[in-house]
C-alpha cells in the first residue's frame, strides 16, 4: 500500500498542471482590442466629418471608399479578436477545469489510500477514523466538472459563462482548501499513533477569496475586475499545487522507509530506488 | 462607538472595494483622457466643430446661474438622487443591478476623461485644473464612496439570498454589518457631495472668472 501512496504522489507531475501567466492574454486582449477598435472608429468618424460636406457626385467614390474600407478593417479586427478570445478562453477554461478535476481526483485517492494504510496499522484509532470521514467527504463534495462542456458553453455564451466558471473554480478551491486543512490537522495524531514521526506542516493558508465579492466587483467595474479575478485563478491553483507538493514530500519522507526512496540531490524530493531521474524536478539523480 | 471610529472601521472593512472601484474608475478616466487627447490633437477641425455645436446648443439647457441656491440644489440633488431616480431604481436589485452600476461607473469615467481632455485643449490645462480640481477632489471620492456603498449592498444581499435559496442559515450579524456599512458609506458620500456642490456653486465660478 505504501507503493500505491508513493505512486499517487509521483503522479502529481501529470495531474497538478501549473498554468503559465501567459494566459492572462484572455482578459487583457479584449480590453486592448476594445480600446483600439473604439479609437479607430472615432478616428474614422472624425476624419469623415470635414470631408462629408465636400461630397459631390464626381468625388463621392474617392471620399467614401477609404471610409468604408477603414470601417470594414475595424469590423474584421473586431471579429478576429472576438473569435480568437472565445477560442483561447475556451481552451484556457478547459485546462483550468481539467487540472482541477485531475488534482481533486488524485487527492481523493491519496486521502483514501492513506486512511486505509493507517487503518491497517491502528484500526481502533479515532484520528484515523476522522481521516476516513474526511476522505469520504472529499469524494462526495468534490465531484468532477465536465471540462469539455464548460469550454463549449464558453464558446457560445462567453461573458456570463466566464463569470459562472470563475465563481465555481474560486468556490471549489476555497472548499478544497478547507478540507485539506482539516485533513492536515487530523494527520499528525494519526501518524503518531501508527508509530511514525510528526510532520512539520506549515499553517494552511486558505486561498480563493470570496467568490460573491469577486462576482459583484466584476459586474460593478464593467468587467475590469475580472482581469484580477482571472489572475487569482491562475495564481491560487498554482500556489495550492506547490503547497501540496511540499506536504506530500514531507509525508513521503515520514512514511517511506529508506529502501523505497532516496532524496534527490537537487530538489530534495523523494526519488524511487533505481530511478535515474527525479520525478519531482526532472533532473538526473545525484546523491 | 464614536462617529470617527465608526467611519474608520467601515472604511477599513471596505478598503478592498474602495480600492478596486477607484482603480477601475481612474484607469478608465486616464485611458479615455489620453485617447480623446490623441484624437482631438490629430484633428483640429473636430475641436472647432465641437465648440460650435456646444455653443449653439448651450441655450437649450436651463442651468441656473452661478452663486445661486438653485444651482447648488440642482448639483447636489442630481448627485445624491441619481440612484433613487425611478428609472434607475433597479440598480438596487441584488446582483443583477450591479451590472448596470458597472455601466454607470465606466460611463462617468469616460465622460470626465473626455471632458477634461477637451477643455484642456480648448481653454488650457490651468483652466481645467481650476474648473475641475477644487470640487473634483471631493466629488470623485464621494462618487467612489457612493459606488462602494452600492457594491457593499449587492455583496451583502446576494450572500443572504444565496444562503436563503440554497437552504443554509443566513449569517445575521454579517447581514446587519453589511447593511450598516451601506448606510454609513452612503451618509459619508452624501456629506461629501454637499461640500462638493457648495464649492462647485460658489468657489469654482469665482476661480473661472465668471
Amino acid at each position: 500500500m505504501l507503493e500505491r501512496i508513493e505512486a499517487l504522489i509521483r503522479r502529481r507531475t501529470e495531474t497538478d498542471r501549473r498554468m503559465s501567466y501567459i494566459w492572462m492574454i484572455i482578459p487583457i486582449l479584449p480590453l486592448a482590442a476594445g480600446i483600439a477598435i473604439v479609437s479607430g472608429f472615432v478616428g474614422i468618424l472624425v476624419s469623415t466629418i470635414p470631408r462629408i460636406s465636400n461630397i459631390t457626385q464626381g468625388n463621392a467614390q474617392s471620399i467614401l471608399t477609404p471610409i468604408f474600407g477603414g470601417l470594414l478593417a475595424l469590423y474584421g479586427l473586431a471579429v478576429i479578436v472576438f473569435f480568437g478570445v472565445l477560442f483561447l478562453g475556451a481552451v484556457s477554461f478547459y485546462y483550468m477545469i481539467d487540472r482541477r478535476n485531475r488534482h481533486f481526483s488524485r487527492q481523493q485517492l491519496l486521502f483514501s489510500t492513506l486512511h486505509q494504510y493507517l487503518a491497517s496499522k491502528v484500526p481502533q484509532s479515532e484520528s484515523v477514523t476522522q481521516l476516513g470521514f474526511l476522505a469520504e467527504d472529499s469524494s462526495h463534495q468534490e465531484s468532477p466538472r465536465p471540462a469539455g462542456l464548460w469550454a463549449l458553453l464558453f464558446m457560445f455564451v462567453n461573458l456570463i459563462i466566464g463569470l459562472i466558471l470563475s465563481y465555481c473554480l474560486t468556490q471549489d478551491l476555497h472548499k478544497h482548501d478547507e478540507l485539506q486543512s482539516k485533513f492536515q490537522a487530523a494527520l499528525p495524531p494519526a501518524l503518531a499513533e501508527a508509530g511514525y514521526g510528526q510532520p512539520n506542516l506549515p499553517a494552511y493558508k486558505p486561498r480563493g477569496g470570496d467568490p460573491v465579492l469577486f462576482l459583484i466587483l466584476s459586474a460593478i467595474t464593467g468587467g475590469l475586475f475580472w482581469v484580477y479575478w482571472y489572475y487569482t485563478l491562475l495564481r491560487d491553483y498554482n500556489a495550492h499545487f506547490a503547497d501540496q507538493a511540499r506536504f506530500e514530500d514531507q509525508l513521503l519522507g515520514i512514511l517511506a522507509p529508506p529502501h523505497v526512496t532516496k532524496p534527490c540531490g537537487t530538489c530534495g524530493g523523494a526519488v524511487p530506488n533505481g530511478a535515474k531521474f527525479c520525478p519531482n524536478c526532472g533532473k538526473a539523480y545525484t546523491a | 462607538m464614536t462617529l470617527r471610529t465608526a467611519i474608520k472601521s467601515t472604511l477599513a472593512r471596505n478598503r478592498f472595494l474602495v480600492l478596486t472601484i477607484s482603480v477601475a474608475f481612474f484607469a478608465t478616466m486616464i485611458v479615455t483622457g489620453l485617447v480623446t487627447f490623441v484624437i482631438l490633437t490629430s484633428s483640429p477641425n473636430l475641436v472647432n466643430s465641437l465648440q460650435n455645436w456646444l455653443q449653439s446648443n448651450a441655450g437649450y439647457v436651463a442651468i441656473p446661474p452661478p452663486y445661486t441656491s438653485g444651482l447648488y440644489e440642482l448639483i447636489f440633488l442630481n448627485n445624491i438622487g441619481h440612484f433613487w431616480n425611478p428609472i434607475r431604481l433597479w440598480v438596487w436589485i441584488p446582483l443583477i443591478g450591479a451590472f448596470d452600476l458597472g455601466y454607470e461607473l465606466l460611463f462617468n469615467a469616460v465622460i470626465i476623461g473626455a471632458v477634461a481632455s477637451f477643455v484642456s485643449l480648448t481653454k488650457g490645462a490651468l483652466y481645467t485644473a481650476a474648473g475641475l480640481l477644487p470640487h473634483g477632489v471631493i466629488e470623485i471620492p464621494a462618487f467612489i464612496l457612493e459606488f462602494t456603498a452600492l457594491a457593499r449592498w449587492h455583496v451583502t444581499t446576494t450572500r443572504a439570498l444565496h444562503a436563503k435559496l440554497s437552504g443554509q442559515r443566513v449569517d445575521r450579524p454579517r447581514l446587519r454589518e453589511g447593511i450598516g456599512d451601506t448606510v454609513t458609506l452612503s451618509l459619508m458620500s452624501v456629506t461629501l457631495f454637499a461640500i462638493a456642490a457648495y464649492i462647485e456653486t460658489f468657489v469654482t465660478p469665482h476661480l473661472l472668472g465668471r
